[in-house]
Formats: structure tokens, C-alpha cells, sequence
């Protein structure tokens, strides 16, 4: 457990990092996670926009389109998902609102739904988010993703109109855009890393890095029982046993701690 | 192992190559800082600036008005325009404002014309400011005529003359920003109510301003 104190104190520290533009840091770089450059303490920019930027209306700014690659392609390479799991503030989010979600799991229903093998294509979604709604309707009609983005509004609309309560007026997405935030919400309280596991564009950019990144789990087929324990805490809801370089690995560690033969242990290289 | 390795590394090196090589031979620093951090994104916080449209002496920054300004104030009223790259409110405006001056700058050119409005003079100015040959006097006004320090895009600001406190006839403006009314005719009227508002400040002050 002290190896997930060290997690946490560590997605806290990242978090206080993103948010340096509060004491005028405001850089030139592109965050390799997931939060927004609109919110009032935000030092970089998010990577999404740049890519949109990069494509609006059939522009193509190559500059802006391989900029937030590269950084995301970096630190994939070298930790794969492990952003998601160690450094992003919405992965914190979702950290602090798994209890609900782990308690549902107990519930009958949730117990046959999981028999239903559909699970794994939803995740799929992610990817057309990024492809859909990063990329083509960028091209084609205009910003659609930065414009209803729940993570905008977590992070930068709240905030604003909390400082500034009276400077604005909601535009015509606000109310779309607060629909699917509450929607966001719910998903997170039910579905433990629901975000993550279904929607989230940067996790669909950095998913494939696992299958090539530095650092990644193993686990030892000799020493491992399958007893299950680790899938059951695993919060992507992986089968970890039978895992290889999975996309879906965020590298939590939860796996490694649990695991009572030590058969699963981070590897590098 | 070894080959998965060389994999790797390589594809590091590739990355690490690059990443540098952008930084130390392009703009995109430049240009994601002061493109995407440090302008405020209205379409990824949904909102529109709730802004007075009171005309004010105090500039946005402190800073006193740029020497074109008051040489501009010569002739008349000015319309500063503000826009760049890849944004949807601009996009939106950006027509309600060549129909209500009657001006045709390119959408990526900043842009000076010495134009009309009910036949008096006034000068318009299309600030872009991703356009690279936009020069710095005119990208500062940015930040000068940010009234109520919103730093979003699209933002027009008008200029005129008033009397100030001080005793001197100064620069006096106003800045609208976003989107907003719903049609080109609305933004028209609009824009036209607040020239008008400049002509007649303009008119009274203009003997003083001119001694």
C-alpha cells in the first residue's frame, strides 16, 4: 500500500505542476495528459487543441499536428500508459470517485452485464473520439471536441465562474456542454476509470505506446495461479493474468501489490 | 530482447531528435504559448465575455496609446480588429464587420484602410495576430485596448476622443469581444450605435484635440 501512497502523493504533485500558470508560469509546451489550457492556473497547453488547431478546416498546420505528438510519443515510448495512471489529474479524479463505482460491482445486475462480452468493443470508442472528433470534425465543420469537452468544463468553465462569477454569459454549447459534464460525472462514479477506459482521446493516442514502451507489467506464467485477485483490482478492469502489453494498462501497480506469488512486477526495456 | 530494444531506443532517438530539433528551428514554442496558453479559449470554457460596452481612458495594460493611434485620431475614429488562426468566433464575425465597413482584408493579413462609416472617415485595423508580418506596435495594441482583461479572441475595440480628468483631450475607447447578437444585420446595428456614440464624442473634442 505504501507503493500507492507514493502514487498518490505523486498524481498530487502533477497536479500542482499543471496548475503553475497561477503563479504566472504559462509555457510553450503541450501537456502529455489530459487537462485544459482555458483553466485560469493551467501552464501549457492541451495537446488535443493543438491537434485541432493543426486541421481546422481543412488548414494543415504540420507544426501544430507533429508538436503535441512528439511529446505524447515521448513519454509514451518511455512509460507507456503509466501517464494515465500516475500523472493525470483527471485519473486522480477518477481515483478519488472509484469507491462508489467498485461498490456497484457487488450489485447482481452488474454481475450479468459483465457476462455480456460487448465490454471490450466499447472500448474502441476512445479511438473514434480521437479520430472523429479530434480530427475529422476539426477538418471538416470547426472545433465540435473543445467545444462540448467535459474536461472543459471541469477545469476551465467551473473555475472561471467561480473567480469571475459575473464576466461571462454561457454561449450556445454550455448547456450541451454541462449535459454531457453531468453524464461524465455519473460515468465516473459508476464505472471505475470509465473515462479513461471508454472516452478519453489521449488515452487512445498513448494506448498503443504500451506495446512498444520502456517501461511496462509482466507477469511470470510459472509463478502466476490465476487466482484472479489482481483482475478483480485492477480499475482498467483487465484480465492481468493473461496480459501482455495490454493498451488498456495505465501501470497503476495495484496488479504487482496485490498479487500474493509475486508473479507480477514492473518491467523496463 | 535485443532487437526490441534497438526498437526502442530508436524510436526514442527519433522522437527526442525531433522534439529538439522543432524547438531550436521552428516558432511552435512561440506559437503555442502565445497561440493556445496564453489567449483565453471561449469555445473550451463555453462562456462569452459579459463586457460593458462604456468607453474608458484607462488602457488595459497601463501602457499609453501607440503613436499610430493618435496619429490615426487625426483623421477621425479608429476600428481595431482582432483575430487568428483557427478560431470559430472569429470565423463568425468576421463577415459582420466587412459588410459594416465596407473593407476586404484577407483573413490571415493584418490590414490598414483609411475607410467610412455614413461618410466620415474612420481607420480600420485588421490586427492577425498569427500573421507573421503583423508588426509588434500593432500586436501590443492587444493587450493595451484588452479592456476588462478578458485576452480572448475575436476582440474589436473602437477608439475615439474625450475630454479626460487631466485637463487634455485623450484617446478614449471601448472593446467588445466573442461572438455575439445573433446576425450580421444585429452586429451591424450594433457596431453602428457605438460609431455613432465615437462620431459625437469625436466631433465635440475634436477642435481641442487638434491644438
Amino acid at each position: 500500500m505504501k507503493f500507492q501512497l507514493k502514487r498518490l502523493w505523486f498524481q498530487i504533485l502533477t497536479f500542482f505542476s499543471v496548475n503553475l500558470g497561477a503563479i504566472g508560469l504559462r509555457t510553450g509546451f503541450c501537456y502529455p495528459l489530459f487537462y485544459c489550457h482555458a483553466c485560469p492556473a493551467a501552464t501549457s497547453a492541451c495537446p488535443l487543441r493543438a491537434m485541432e488547431k493543426s486541421v481546422y478546416k481543412g488548414s494543415s498546420a504540420l507544426d501544430q499536428l507533429l508538436y503535441p505528438i512528439l511529446i505524447l510519443g515521448f513519454f509514451g515510448t518511455v512509460t507507456g500508459r503509466a501517464i494515465c495512471g500516475w500523472a493525470c489529474p483527471i485519473g486522480l479524479l477518477q481515483r478519488a470517485t472509484s469507491g462508489p463505482a467498485r461498490k456497484l460491482k457487488n450489485y447482481s445486475i452488474v454481475k450479468k452485464l459483465g457476462r455480456y462480452r460487448f465490454e471490450p468493443y466499447l472500448r474502441y470508442t476512445k479511438y473514434f473520439m480521437l479520430i472523429g472528433f479530434v480530427f475529422i470534425t476539426a477538418a471538416y465543420f470547426g472545433f465540435m471536441f473543445t467545444d462540448i469537452c467535459p474536461i472543459g468544463v471541469l477545469t476551465g468553465t467551473i473555475p472561471i465562474i467561480i473567480l469571475e462569477p459575473y464576466k461571462f454569459v454561457p454561449s450556445s454549447f454550455f448547456w450541451p456542454a454541462i449535459a454531457i459534464f453531468i453524464l461524465f460525472i455519473i460515468l465516473i462514479f459508476i464505472i471505475e476509470r470509465g473515462w479513461c477506459r471508454y472516452f478519453c482521446p489521449i488515452g487512445a493516442f498513448l494506448a498503443p505506446f504500451n506495446k512498444v514502451s520502456m517501461l511496462h507489467i509482466d507477469v511470470d506464467q510459472e509463478k502466476c495461479v490465476h487466482c484472479n485477485l489482481c483482475a478483480i483490482e485492477c480499475p482498467m478492469g483487465i484480465d492481468v493474468a493473461n496480459m501482455y502489453r495490454d493498451p488498456e494498462c495505465i501501470l497503476c501497480g495495484k496488479c504487482v501489490n496485490v498479487c500474493p506469488r509475486d508473479a507480477i512486477a514492473y518491467g523496463r526495456f | 530482447m535485443k532487437k526490441f530494444f534497438a526498437v526502442q531506443m530508436s524510436l526514442l532517438i527519433i522522437i527526442s531528435i525531433s522534439f529538439t530539433g522543432m524547438l531550436y528551428y521552428t516558432d511552435i514554442y512561440e506559437k503555442i504559448q502565445g497561440g493556445i496558453v496564453e489567449v483565453l479559449c471561449l469555445s473550451c470554457i463555453k462562456l462569452y465575455p459579459l463586457t460593458s460596452a462604456d468607453f474608458t481612458f484607462q488602457t488595459g495594460t497601463g501602457e499609453p496609446h501607440p503613436d499610430f493611434i493618435w496619429e490615426s485620431l487625426k483623421d477621425g475614429p479608429i476600428f481595431l480588429h482582432y483575430s487568428e488562426d483557427a478560431c470559430a468566433a472569429c470565423d463568425v464575425m468576421f463577415p459582420s464587420v466587412l459588410k459594416f465597413l465596407q473593407v476586404e482584408p484577407e483573413k490571415d493579413k493584418s490590414y490598414h484602410k483609411l475607410t467610412s462609416f455614413k461618410d466620415k472617415p474612420v481607420h480600420y485595423y485588421y490586427v492577425y495576430l498569427d500573421d507573421e508580418a503583423t508588426s509588434e506596435v500593432w500586436l501590443n495594441t492587444f493587450g493595451i485596448y484588452d479592456k476588462d482583461h478578458i485576452h480572448g479572441l475575436p476582440m474589436f475595440s473602437i477608439v475615439t476622443i474625450n475630454y479626460a480628468h487631466s485637463g487634455i483631450i485623450e484617446p478614449y475607447y471601448t472593446t467588445l469581444y466573442g461572438q455575439f447578437k445573433d446576425n450580421d444585420e444585429q452586429r451591424i446595428e450594433f457596431f453602428g450605435d457605438l460609431m455613432d456614440e465615437a462620431f459625437v464624442l469625436y466631433d465635440e473634442n475634436l477642435p481641442g484635440f487638434i491644438k
